[in-house]
């Protein structure tokens, strides 16, 4: 039979990775096929797009594919297929090709200090956390550092949780509920600082996963209740169910939109997490219901943990936990002088309380600071 | 400066719409997907644009239900959230939020973690 998955003619030497365009952006196709691939022993290993992917497979796992997928996916190519590529999708086509170029494998032999440890010359680490849960994430080497500071462009994952039961799923106008309330939190936040000419390019998943609500938590630590339905959520986008597959679908929607940085936001509805919303690099949490705060909060206090995706640090205490005026945060090492603990009056700001405001502080903590007023904020001077 | 939503047609060529754009001082806020895009600009950035083929259109107001996209799972979410943002409802109770105002702190609610 012909084959049901698109292989351009360029293709890497002899690797059994497989360049996979589907025929169309139908989420549940794209979930059939990343189903197909692991069912035959395969792994998706890169994603651009809701219809191109990559993924190992086994020497037999191609006739395999096509076998199982028959009559679900029709002849296509890429050339063909029935609608124009989005810019990632198209992006990841080119890139393959690119691979399969003999300039690439020239460059890529002859790189620059090749073989040579990370550790005489690290890549970028993740800044200081504040309080956030970052400790608990388990996973190896230091990964990149994906919201440095908040100037340019950013890819925002975002990505519905749907349980098995109808109290854990999104309705149609809850998921639109979200969506807006991320576009106003996050474009209000945009409109903030000209000069760091913030663009939010989105990534969304609508993703269900068989995690009942009343699973048993090994612990009672932001990684127990969390691992569970994130770890099913990231196996059925195709990478691995751990924290690492996290890490790797940042890094991946990164390259797929062509950003500065990126992030990702697990929304649930009813699970039993941590905290009703939280935050550490590279992924935020957010609980539909958002505590007492309720959905019509959900742009402020993801607005707030985006503040602590990118080094912002709380700004208010409770009987539990009190914010440390003079600790420093953020790229610019600031620090934390709008803590309510501090001798100065405290302002009405963002990671203070639920107001559309912000401090100069926390302005320093995001990267925007013009110290030589030419115009060009600090961290890019 | 005003936020609007642009919406390109499949075809149509988004290199030069965005270099219109930000040629007039408009710039980009936010994308979903290749062709529906959140951008701030004032009334000479969508004369501008309104003029160009490459569009569908730029709305300051909701988008009309026939210019929804049929095959963009993130762009259709994008343009339904926007038309949600244009609600009254949507202002009404943004303006009645629980808690508008108070410190993340406060005892009456659950904190964040």
């Amino acid at each position: 039979m012909d084959s049901g998955v698109a292989v351009p003619t360029a293709q890497p030497d002899s690797s059994v990775e497989q360049l996979i365009v589907l025929p169309s952006p139908d989420p549940s196709l794209f979930e059939e096929t990343v189903a197909v691939i692991n069912e035959l022993g395969g792994r998706v290993s890169q994603v651009y797009g809701p219809r191109v992917l990559l993924a190992n497979l086994p020497d037999e796992g191609r006739e395999g594919l096509d076998q199982a997928l028959e009559g679900i996916f029709p002849p296509q190519g890429a050339e063909g297929a029935p609608f124009p590529m989005a810019v990632g999708e198209s992006l990841g086509i080119d890139a393959w090709n690119l691979r399969a170029s003999p300039e690439f494998t020239e460059a890529k032999g002859q790189r620059p200090r090749v073989g040579v440890s990370w550790a005489e010359d690290p890549p970028d680490l993740p800044e200081e956390e504040g309080e956030t849960p970052e400790s608990e994430a388990p996973f190896g080497a230091p990964p990149p550092n994906t919201s440095k500071f908040l100037i340019g462009s950013v890819a925002v994952g975002l990505i519905l949780v749907n349980g098995p039961t109808p109290a854990l799923q999104f309705t149609g106008n809850e998921r639109t509920k979200v969506i807006a309330e991320v576009q106003d939190g996050l474009g209000w936040l945009a409109a903030q600082e000209p000069r760091a000419n913030i663009t939010w390019v989105y990534d969304i998943r609508d993703v269900n996963v068989v995690v009942p609500a009343n699973f048993q938590p090994e612990n009672n630590s932001y990684e127990a209740k969390e691992a569970p339905w994130r770890n099913a959520a990231m196996a059925q986008l195709g990478f691995s169910a751990s924290f690492q597959g996290v890490w790797d679908y940042v890094l991946a929607i990164r390259q797929q939109y062509q950003t500065d940085w990126a992030y990702v936001a697990f929304f649930t509805k009813g699970y039993p997490i941590h905290h009703f919303a939280y935050a550490s690099k590279p992924r935020l949490v957010m609980d539909y219901f958002n505590g007492g705060w309720g959905p019509d909060s959900i742009a402020e206090v993801f607005t707030h943990e985006t503040g602590h995706i990118f080094g912002c640090p709380d700004e208010y205490s409770t009987v539990t936990k009190l914010c440390q005026c003079n600790t420093q945060y953020g790229f610019l090492k600031e620090i934390n002088g709008n803590c309510d603990q501090c001798p100065t009056p405290q302002i009405n700001c963002l990671m203070g309380a639920n107001e559309r405001a912000l401090c100069n502080y926390t302005r320093i903590h995001f990267g925007w600071r013009d110290s030589d007023g030419d115009g060009i904020l600090d961290p890019l001077s | 400066m005003e936020e609007m939503l642009l919406l390109l047609r499949e075809d149509g060529d988004a290199s030069h719409v965005l270099n219109t754009l930000h040629g007039r001082g408009g710039r980009v806020l936010q994308r979903y997907g290749r062709n529906v895009i959140v951008i701030e600009g004032d009334e000479r950035v969508k004369s501008t644009l309104a003029d160009t083929s490459d569009i569908i259109g730029v709305y300051t107001s909701e988008v009309p239900e026939g210019q929804m996209p049929t095959n963009d799972f993130s762009g259709s979410l994008g343009i339904s959230a926007w038309n949600l943002r244009q609600s009254e409802n949507y202002a009404r109770t943004k303006a009645n939020r629980p808690g508008q105002g108070l410190s993340w702190g406060d005892p009456a609610f659950e904190r964040e973690g």
